[in-house]
Formats: structure tokens, C-alpha cells, sequence
């Protein structure tokens, strides 16, 4: 082959490579209204899977199910993953007055589930039976708003 | 007897040595996310490793050379660069991945943070690659690894609702409110994590330090064509139990701690304990797996003396490879990456990568010259043909699916 040729070859794999990623990049951009939405969105998802995590270990633990290293482990994830909701969703800003609702509407449910979570592992280590018997309950119903929420509100 | 103990230790050790970190998070997610409907992805996957596993197993027992030995001498020294580069590059981001499993395995099992014991995984790894023997290192992990069989017996004790699962599983189709291109998305992921590179090159270099020969064909069929979809079984038992108990709540995994709970839940602090050893187990035997594959393919793409059974004085560039590939494992986890994050990186680039893997085994698998008359049959040449065109469409979708859906959402 010879250099030519080779040129020739290397720029049209340059530009199968640069139109496979004008295919993806298109999917990523979009309006502020829409980087606010799916900001939104995913900030919700991830809090409610974190909330209802807690949920479960800590009824797992009522129950006697879980070692008490997993439940501190699997408590530390959830509570740093909803403070990164939290952030997340602080960072970004809502493009109009309907948004900021939304955000704020969020923002209560993220930081209630902190604290629940919060509560939850405080109860854990003083051995409060009661106190994470409330803290679990309390992550069961603010699980079912965020639930509501993400309905409400998907990307 | 003898031969049926080593036939069934054989097999044992496949169904064992399946899951890995990868198919630990691609199908707990999978199964959260989508309940069944990505079962069929699994499926696939398995048929294809199989298929390859089988091509790649004929090869290194009739030459009694590597595969990738092989590869570059069939299809030259720059094709195979190409080949290395890639596959050198993923290797070692998986290594850093099954390291990632083990430091969380121990996390959860201690409850110290995770990036406190990589250096110690990493300097374990290295002692257990320098001191034990191979046939040691590959089965008692990989035995080990069979404690994963928790998550089938949790999945019994969740009472799932079985004709929803059929359900779910007969329709390849997005859960509610997912779209396609994330279904898309953990198909490819899944897909991958089925047919990991390194799996098919530690599998052939495997073989040669077993000193598999031409008598060997049977049991290693046998390992492969067992084994292996036991062993799939094993990743369909977790994407089940995260279906069952995830999938209707909603929740989506981003933590390994997360996909343990229905075995915690099923069973208790036993079943806990034996799903935290077996991915303990996995994750370190498959984290010696990469390691070894890492430093397999570049001392063969050069000719360098290699393998366990070299002492280490007459072997010097194979062992210094496994051991800055083991370093460069750590340091990329004390970057803080987290592991998971970086699982689903790997799983994505191995998706572009494959084409790179399977079709110089393809090639080499139909060589009369090395194979003589057990070149590949019309079958293994039709299912390996038609895999690697599932395989070039999960390579092109990859990157992508991955931009698109922001990993997934």
C-alpha cells in the first residue's frame, strides 16, 4: 500500500471515528430547562434508592438479619449518596420559578431522608430498639413521597 | 475414579471461576433496573464464551501454544500490536475493578473504608501470584468462589413471584419508565461482562501451564460446556434476587453492599456472610486472573519466557509485568475512582474491544496449519460467525449507548 493510499485510509477512519461521536454527542446537549429536568430526575432516583436501602437494612437489622459491620457499611453508602443528591441538585440551577418548586419540593425529601438515615444509624449505635423501629418507619414513608415524586417527575 | 474427581474438580472450578466483578454489577443493576427482561442477554453471553472458550481451549491443546502466541504469528506483529494494546489497556482497568470487589468485600465484612485496604489487596495479590502454585491459585478461589451459590438458595427464600419472572423474561422489552437506549445500554454492559477479554487468553495460557495436550479435549469441553453455564446460572441467580426484591421498589444498585442485601434478607447473617466470602473469592481469584492475563499477552506478543511454572529468576519481565500491572491496579483505585463506577468503564471498553479479541481466535481456530484436521466444524464456525457480528454491533453501540444514557442514567 502505499503512502498515499495510506493517508487516504487514515482519514476516513478519522472520519468514521468523528461521525460515530457526532451520532452519541447530539443525545447529551440540550436546553438548561433540560439538563434542569433530567438533574432532577436522577437526583429523585438516587435518592430513593438510597432511602429504601436504608429501609431494608435497617428492618434487616431489627430483624436480626445483617451483621452489624455490613449494616454500618451499606448506612455510610446510602448517607453519602443522598448528600451527593443533595449537591447535585444544589449545583444546578432551575431555570424559572416553577422549577425552583420542584427543586425545592426535592430538596425537603432529600434532606429528610439524610436525616432519617441519619437518625437510623444514631439509634443503631446507642442500641435504641425504639429509636430505629421510628427512624425505619420514618424511611418507609418518606421512600413512598419520593416514589410519588419520580412519577411526578421523570427525565 | 482418579479422572472423575479431576473431571468434576474441573467443572467445579469453571462454574466458580465464572462471576466476577463484572458480572456481579452488571447483572444485580440489570436485574434491579429491568427485573428479568435482560435475562436473555445472559443467555446469549454464555453461548458465545462458551463457543470461544471451546475455539480457544482446541487451539492451545492440539499446538500446545497460547492463543495470542498464535495470533501473532498468524496475523503479523502489527495487527497483534493493535490487539495487545487494546487488550493490555482493559486487562489492567479490570484488574483494577476486581481489586475494587475485593477492597469492598472487605469493607463490608470490616466495616473500614474500602480505599484503606487496596494497598493491602494489592500487596495479598502479588505474595499469593509470587508463592502459590497455579493449579492452587486457580482452585481454591475459584471453589471458594461456588459460596456465590447463596444468592440462588436466597432467591427460594424471597418467595419471588415466579410467573412474573417468566413473564418479564419472555419479553425483551424496557421495565416502565425506562427507554431503550438504556435498555440498550445494560444489554451491552451484560453482554460484555459474559465474554471479559481476558477470560479467553488466562483460559489458553491456563492450559499451557496445565499442560493440556490433545487428551485433554474432552475434560476441557466438558469444563467449558458445564461449567460455564452453571456458572451463568450463578449470575442469573443474582440478577434474580435483585429483581425480586429491588425491581418493584424501584431501586437501582450503585453499590455492592446494595446487591447483597437479598441474600442478608433470604437468609441472615449466615447467608451474608458466605455472599461476602464468595465475592471476596470471586473478585481476588478473578483479580489474579487478570493479573496473569495482563502480563501473558505482552511477554507473548515478545517472545519472553512467561508462566507460573518458570521459576521467577528465568522469567524476570513476566514477573516485574504482573506486579506493575498489580501497582498500576492500586494506584488506579487510590485515584478514589469508585470501584463500581470503574466496573461499568471496563464493561463498556470491553464491548469496543471485543471484535479485537474473538475474530483472530476465529481465524486462528480455522488454521489447518496449526490445528490439522480439528479445525472448526461448520457449527463452530457458524455460531462463532454469528457471534462475532453480535459482538461487532455491541463494539460499535458501545461508546454511544454510554454517552447517550449518561452510563445509564
Amino acid at each position: 500500500m502505499s503512502w498515499r493510499s495510506r493517508n487516504e485510509v487514515a482519514v476516513a477512519l478519522a472520519l468514521l471515528v468523528a461521525c460515530w461521536f457526532a451520532l452519541a454527542i447530539p443525545g447529551r446537549g440540550g436546553p438548561d430547562r433540560q439538563a434542569f429536568d433530567t438533574t432532577v430526575a436522577a437526583s429523585a432516583r438516587d435518592g430513593l434508592s438510597n432511602v429504601r436501602t436504608a429501609w431494608l437494612v435497617g428492618d434487616a437489622h431489627r430483624g436480626g438479619r445483617v451483621t452489624r459491620t455490613y449494616l454500618s457499611a451499606v448506612l455510610d453508602h446510602s448517607i453519602r449518596a443522598v448528600a451527593t443528591a443533595q449537591l447535585r441538585l444544589a449545583e444546578t440551577p432551575p431555570p424559572g420559578r416553577a422549577q425552583a418548586a420542584v427543586r425545592d419540593a426535592l430538596r425537603t425529601l432529600l434532606d429528610e431522608g439524610e436525616r432519617a438515615i441519619g437518625d437510623l444509624v444514631g439509634a443503631v449505635y446507642r442500641g435504641d430498639t425504639a429509636g430505629v423501629r421510628a427512624a425505619v418507619a420514618a424511611l418507609g414513608a418518606i421512600g413512598d413521597r419520593l416514589a410519588d415524586f419520580v412519577d411526578r417527575h421523570p427525565s | 475414579m482418579k479422572q472423575l474427581l479431576a473431571l468434576s474438580l474441573g467443572i467445579l472450578t469453571a462454574i466458580g471461576g465464572f462471576v466476577d466483578i463484572g458480572d456481579f454489577v452488571a447483572s444485580s443493576q440489570a436485574g434491579a433496573r429491568f427485573g428479568m427482561s435482560l435475562a436473555w442477554v445472559l443467555v446469549v453471553g454464555v453461548v458465545g464464551i462458551c463457543a470461544y472458550a471451546e475455539m480457544a481451549g482446541r487451539v492451545t491443546a492440539i499446538s500446545e501454544r497460547a492463543v495470542f502466541d498464535l495470533v501473532r504469528e498468524r496475523l503479523g506483529p502489527r495487527v497483534a500490536l493493535l490487539n495487545l494494546a487494546a487488550t493490555f489497556l482493559v486487562t489492567v482497568i479490570t484488574l483494577g475493578a476486581e481489586m475494587g470487589g475485593v477492597a469492598l468485600a472487605v469493607e463490608l465484612a470490616t466495616s473500614v473504608h474500602y480505599l484503606l485496604w487496596v494497598p493491602v489487596v494489592g500487596f495479598a495479590l502479588w505474595v499469593v501470584l509470587w508463592r502459590l502454585k497455579f493449579q492452587h491459585l486457580e482452585r481454591i478461589f475459584s471453589l471458594a468462589g461456588l459460596a456465590l451459590v447463596v444468592f440462588v438458595v436466597a432467591l427460594t427464600h424471597l418467595n419471588p413471584d415466579w410467573s412474573g419472572m417468566w413473564r418479564q423474561a419472555s419479553r425483551p422489552t424496557p421495565a416502565d419508565g425506562e427507554d431503550w437506549p438504556t435498555y440498550g445500554y445494560f444489554a451491552v454492559a451484560l453482554f460484555a461482562s459474559a465474554l471479559t477479554p481476558y477470560e479467553v487468553f488466562f483460559f489458553s495460557s491456563g492450559a499451557v501451564e496445565d499442560k493440556w495436550g490433545r487428551d485433554q479435549i474432552s475434560t476441557m469441553r466438558a469444563n467449558v460446556l458445564i461449567g460455564f453455564p452453571v456458572g451463568g446460572l450463578l449470575s442469573l441467580g443474582i440478577m434474580a434476587t435483585a429483581a425480586t426484591l429491588f425491581h418493584p421498589l424501584r431501586i437501582e444498585l450503585d453499590s455492592v453492599g446494595q446487591a447483597i442485601l437479598p441474600v442478608a434478607i433470604g437468609l441472615g447473617k449466615l447467608g451474608l456472610v458466605a455472599a461476602i466470602l464468595g465475592l471476596f473469592a470471586a473478585t481476588f481469584g478473578a483479580a489474579m486472573e487478570t493479573g496473569l492475563s495482563a502480563a501473558y499477552t505482552v511477554a507473548q506478543y515478545f517472545g519472553w519466557q512467561w508462566g507460573k511454572l518458570v521459576a521467577p529468576r528465568q522469567a524476570a519481565r513476566f514477573h516485574t509485568l504482573l506486579l506493575v500491572s498489580v501497582l498500576t491496579g492500586v494506584l488506579l483505585l487510590l485515584t478514589t475512582v469508585d470501584p463500581v463506577r470503574l466496573t461499568e468503564f471496563m464493561l463498556v471498553f470491553s464491548a469496543v474491544i471485543l471484535p479485537l479479541t474473538y475474530l483472530p481466535i476465529l481465524v486462528v481456530a480455522n488454521d489447518h496449519e496449526y490445528l490439522g484436521e480439528r479445525v472448526n466444524g461448520p457449527v463452530a464456525n457458524t455460531v462463532g460467525t454469528v457471534f462475532l457480528l453480535v459482538i461487532v454491533v455491541a463494539a460499535v453501540a458501545a461508546v454511544p449507548l454510554m454517552i447517550a444514557t449518561g452510563m445509564g442514567g
